[in-house]
């Protein structure tokens, strides 16, 4: 097992290295240019070519493409993330500041979704063909087609214009000072709507795969072996069948990360939330570059790492597999 | 018995066996009432996307200040859907997003399963270290956020609707990759590919008329069901300002303008809403059918 995680882990620095080679090269050579941004339309003199000269200079963006890339990678490794090119402040500490932000927001929603996904498709499964199921599966079908950003716009217009239960914008309420228990209590009621927006497409298709998967677990030999030696129905369900049909769900988890992760960055946009998904959205708009990279880098690597925890997961659930 | 040669295998397959095969594909679809309900769905949408210009009672990106007068107008006879804050007709603009979703879904994913099926055919079929660096480049294409490299990209490019066609199937092609591949693999060791290797069919000829047709049906499935992902995104971009070019109409694009008028306006943001849920739920069903009626394992 050992050699297996060091192996797997050796596999996923390479990884990470092409992944910034590829960001890197579709921000460089696609146009658009950011000391555009600099350009003060009241000041005529801010885009003159000698002032967008300077600019270039100072930025690096005269290199050659390769000293750029190497250049970016040197700092990158040893922690000096640069700065907005917008507001001037550093890549590194606004990380610091809307990482914990972002987890915060998709911890939640991947628990909700798991919570919630693996109980009912359990449920579904057991009583398939039942009104129960049928609910289910056409709750899933819609939760999977529903655009996010809609049904994030459904909600704010339900719970917070008509019903003024939960806050719909931000993390804390503004020009208000809250200490311990109500500001936990604040964030926490500021979490619910973008956090249930985040889980529902996954909770919809994790529910259809841990229905699935059971039935399928169901239809086994070994199943109808434990049934014979007249095990109570309870029984095989709850210690045959559920464990192998968790098997196939860490994988899924594993492979659901970049949709979360993605979903971020709309979700974020569109209730405020202040995380790295609205950081990079905005970088984006801006043209920033250290800003996006770093975003870029940051969101690959929790992708990366959520896959190799669920290959680690999957290799200890599952005994069939053999790691060399 | 005489050698098989390749013009006879070939002739096996022809065309009154495959009319034969569509029938039967179809018999099994109809039994799927979802997905005939789906497919009613889908076809309405493309009818009304193909003759938008006709169906269209006002030029979708006509404004008409003196009717809005800088407010949304609710549903009237003269306006199905009523306006938006610029007088424009939300029913016309409505169609025309039907155009824009639909034909993004359709060339973007065209691009994907283009560039999926040679990239799966090439892995599967030389196999070996080709196949191992394949399958590491679909690797890193799937541990990559595509959705923000899509965003970035198109952030760059000028905006217009083909960069997103070609941006969103640029990084949409890995999972048919990986099925062609998987097919191939296994294909490879089946009895009639020996036997057409064997009797010197060359290589490109074993691809396109031995395996590549063996291959097809999970392909479609995948496609169909791929549709609806790539309209998702075309309305997320457009919906974050990074799609479509102001003043062209698309439902993402109808939804960002309607943000401001959620408690005024609901006209402006249930329809193009509804509309993009219903059209993924009809691909949705339309895959699941088509995977049904495919398969001919599951078939009794």
């Amino acid at each position: 097992m050992g050699r297996y995680i060091l192996r797997r882990l050796a596999l996923t620095i390479p990884l990470l290295f092409v992944i910034s080679i590829l960001s890197f090269l579709v921000m460089h050579l696609a146009p658009g240019d950011p000391t555009a941004f600099f350009a003060d339309p009241n000041k005529p003199e801010s885009s003159s070519p000698a002032e967008i000269a300077r600019l270039r200079e100072q930025l690096g963006l005269d290199d050659p493409l390769h000293v750029q890339y190497a250049k970016w990678l040197l700092n990158t490794v040893q922690g000096n993330w640069g700065y907005s090119l917008i507001n001037k402040k550093s890549v590194a500490g606004e990380m610091r500041e809307r990482l914990p932000n972002t987890l915060l927001l998709g911890g939640f929603a991947l628990a909700l979704a798991l919570l919630v996904s693996i109980p009912v498709g359990i449920i579904s499964a057991i009583k398939k063909y039942t009104l129960f199921d049928y609910a289910v599966t056409g709750l899933t079908f819609i939760g999977v087609s529903m655009p996010s950003f809609w049904f994030a716009l459904l909600l704010m217009q339900l719970f917070t214009n008509q019903l003024d239960w939960l806050p719909a914008v931000g993390m804390r309420t503004l020009r208000e000072e809250l200490t311990g228990g109500a500001a936990v209590l604040d964030v926490a009621r500021h979490l619910i709507l973008p956090g249930v927006v985040l889980s529902m497409g996954s909770m919809a298709s994790w529910t259809r795969y841990q229905r699935s998967s059971l039935l399928e677990v169901i239809g086994q030999d070994y199943m109808r072996t434990a049934r014979a030696k007249g095990l109570r129905e309870q029984t095989v369900i709850l210690r045959h069948a559920l464990k192998n049909s968790l098997i196939p769900m860490i994988t899924l988890l594993g492979m659901s990360l970049p949709h979360l992760v993605s979903g971020a960055f709309i979700i974020e946009t569109v209730f405020a939330w202040p995380g790295m998904g609205r950081l990079g959205i905005g970088a984006i708009m801006a043209r920033d570059y250290p800003v996006v990279m770093a975003v870029t880098m940051v969101a690959s690597l929790v992708v990366v790492m959520g896959n190799f925890l669920a290959d680690l997961a999957y290799a200890w659930a599952d005994p069939r597999i053999r790691y060399e | 018995m005489a050698t098989t040669t390749p013009l006879s295998v070939s002739k096996l397959k022809s065309s009154p066996n495959s009319q034969n095969q569509i029938a039967l594909v179809w018999r099994q679809f109809r039994r799927h009432r979802l997905a005939v309900g789906g497919l009613v769905v889908l076809c309405t949408l493309f009818f009304a996307a193909i003759f938008a210009d006709v169906i269209s009672p006002y030029d979708p990106n006509r404004v008409n200040p003196q009717y809005a007068q800088g407010y949304p107008k609710p549903p009237s006879g003269a306006h199905w859907l009523g306006t938006d804050e610029l007088g424009r007709d939300s029913f016309s603009r409505a169609l025309a997003g039907a155009r824009v979703s639909l034909s993004v879904g359709f060339v973007a994913v065209g691009i994907s399963i283009a560039l999926g099926i040679v990239i799966g055919a090439t892995a599967g079929f030389y196999g070996g270290r080709i196949d191992n660096w394949i399958t590491r480049v679909i690797d890193i294409f799937l541990s990559v956020p595509t959705f923000f490299l899509i965003l970035t990209v198109n952030a760059y490019l000028p905006p217009s609707i083909y960069n997103i066609m070609v941006v969103i199937g640029l990084f949409g092609w890995m999972a048919v990759a990986r099925l062609v591949r998987a097919q191939f693999l296994a294909l490879k060791e089946k009895e009639f590919i020996i036997a057409a290797h064997s009797v010197g069919v060359p290589g490109m000829r074993l691809v396109t008329r031995h395996l590549l047709p063996n291959a097809f049906a999970p392909v479609i499935v995948a496609a169909t069901l791929a549709i609806p992902g790539a309209i998702l995104t075309e309305s997320a971009l457009s919906f974050l300002g990074l799609g479509v070019l102001p003043p062209q109409a698309s439902w993402g694009s109808m939804l960002e303008n309607a943000q401001g008028w959620l408690t005024t306006a609901w006209w402006m943001w249930v329809p193009p809403g509804a509309l993009i849920s219903l059209t993924v739920l009809a691909f949705n069903f339309v895959g699941d059918g088509l995977r049904d009626a495919l398969d001919p394992f599951l078939r009794r």
